[in-house]
């Protein structure tokens, strides 16, 4: 008898066990939608490698091209999901960054390893002073009025592409 | 207790060790809420002449650009820097707006913390690029680092993991005001109020 009950017993603990696996939600897809988006010009020219004078300054290592930053809203009605890369029609290289307050009045930049967390239900701010994509090796000059085409990748596997305005930080 | 204050704030902006952390601890980490304001340089301290190359490749001294009495305010950053630096620029011309007619009395300058990279011509695009009336000035790395020092300007090039820039540089994003005699008389932190920080040059302008 008492070997029954531990049988059952046992069976009751696999059954909870099963029952919390299922009852364990599929991780809820995330529902994101990117709001007030917006691009700061460029405010200096791109480099024109046509123009130089007989030798390409933007070959050297040490010359990155102008840069530039995009900003948003990213906003997440459903399960946490992750930003893990963008890419921009006008720049070569498209970064995940944080300005960071390194102390002491330093400020520094630096990328977001791993991805930026979009939290269930949350949103996140990109904005100046904070997180930011990083435009690098611009391509054009970006000049307020202009657009540029933005694809943003998450972890899920979700992609959105947007038109991101190019225009002057709100002051 | 104000002087304790202005001190402390003061010993922060120009020390250059690690008892830094110290005193970052005893003021305490930034509100978050309220608006940085500037901290003056009490007493004002004469800052020494430097001559560095304008955004049209002229040398140019800290003198000159005081001489017709007029103070400068000075943010040390670079061209590169998609964040801070413009965020500081756009500071810049709000100041300027917000100083109404006194701001024909200021000079706003940008020195480059990346001479390597920023030239001239990469220093003209850019500031003019905010306001056709600042000045960028650049120089080689060592002399801007000398010069800095005595800002309590610190910077350092970075090449943190995951990035394809081929370096960062980690600055200090202080504002410096200095009068027509070469005094250095108030610091403004990042992101300083504009009506706060035209109300502080003013008063030094008709001390």
């Amino acid at each position: 008898m008492k070997a029954v009950m531990r049988m059952i017993g046992a069976a009751a603990i696999v059954v909870a066990a099963l029952g919390m696996t299922a009852c364990r939600a599929p991780a809820a897809a995330s529902n994101l939608r990117v709001v007030d988006a917006w691009a700061r010009p460029t405010a200096m020219k791109a480099m024109d490698q046509s123009h130089g004078h007989g030798e390409s300054k933007s070959t050297d290592m040490a010359m990155d091209g102008p840069v530039s930053a995009a900003y948003m809203v990213i906003e997440n009605s459903g399960g946490a999901d992750r930003l893990i890369s963008a890419s921009a029609d006008v720049a070569e290289v498209t970064e995940i960054h944080e300005t960071k307050d390194m102390g002491n009045g330093m400020m520094g930049m630096q990328p977001v390893q791993g991805g930026l967390e979009i939290p269930a239900n949350g949103s996140v701010t990109l904005k100046p002073g904070g997180y930011h994509i990083m435009l690098m090796k611009l391509k054009q000059d970006l000049a307020p009025g202009q657009a540029i085409r933005l694809t943003l990748k998450f972890q899920s596997g979700k992609e959105i592409a947007l038109d991101v305005p190019v225009k002057a930080p709100p002051q | 207790m104000k002087q304790v204050i202005v001190a402390v704030a003061l010993l922060a902006s120009v020390c250059l060790t690690t008892a830094c952390s110290e005193i970052q601890a005893l003021i305490g980490p930034p509100t978050p809420t309220a608006v940085p304001r500037g901290i003056r340089v009490d007493p004002p301290q004469q800052m020494p002449d430097f001559t560095l190359i304008d955004h049209n490749g002229q040398p140019t001294r800290l003198s000159d650009l005081t001489r017709d009495g007029k103070a400068v305010m000075i943010f040390f950053g670079y061209t590169r820097c998609p964040d801070v630096c413009p965020l500081s620029m756009g500071d810049f011309k709000a100041y300027k707006r917000a100083l109404g007619d006194a701001a024909d009395r200021v000079r706003f300058v940008m020195v480059s913390v990346d001479g390597e990279r920023d030239d001239p011509e990469t220093m003209r695009r850019y500031v003019t690029a905010f306001d056709p009336e600042f000045i960028g000035l650049t120089g080689p790395e060592q002399e801007v680092r000398q010069i800095g020092l005595r800002y309590g300007v610190h910077f350092q090039k970075e090449k943190p993991q995951g990035t394809e820039a081929a370096y960062l540089v980690t600055h200090t994003a202080y504002s410096y005001l200095v009068d027509a005699s070469l005094r250095w008389r108030m610091v403004f932190p990042f992101r300083a109020g504009a009506e706060l920080v035209a109300e502080d040059i003013k008063q030094i302008l008709g001390e």
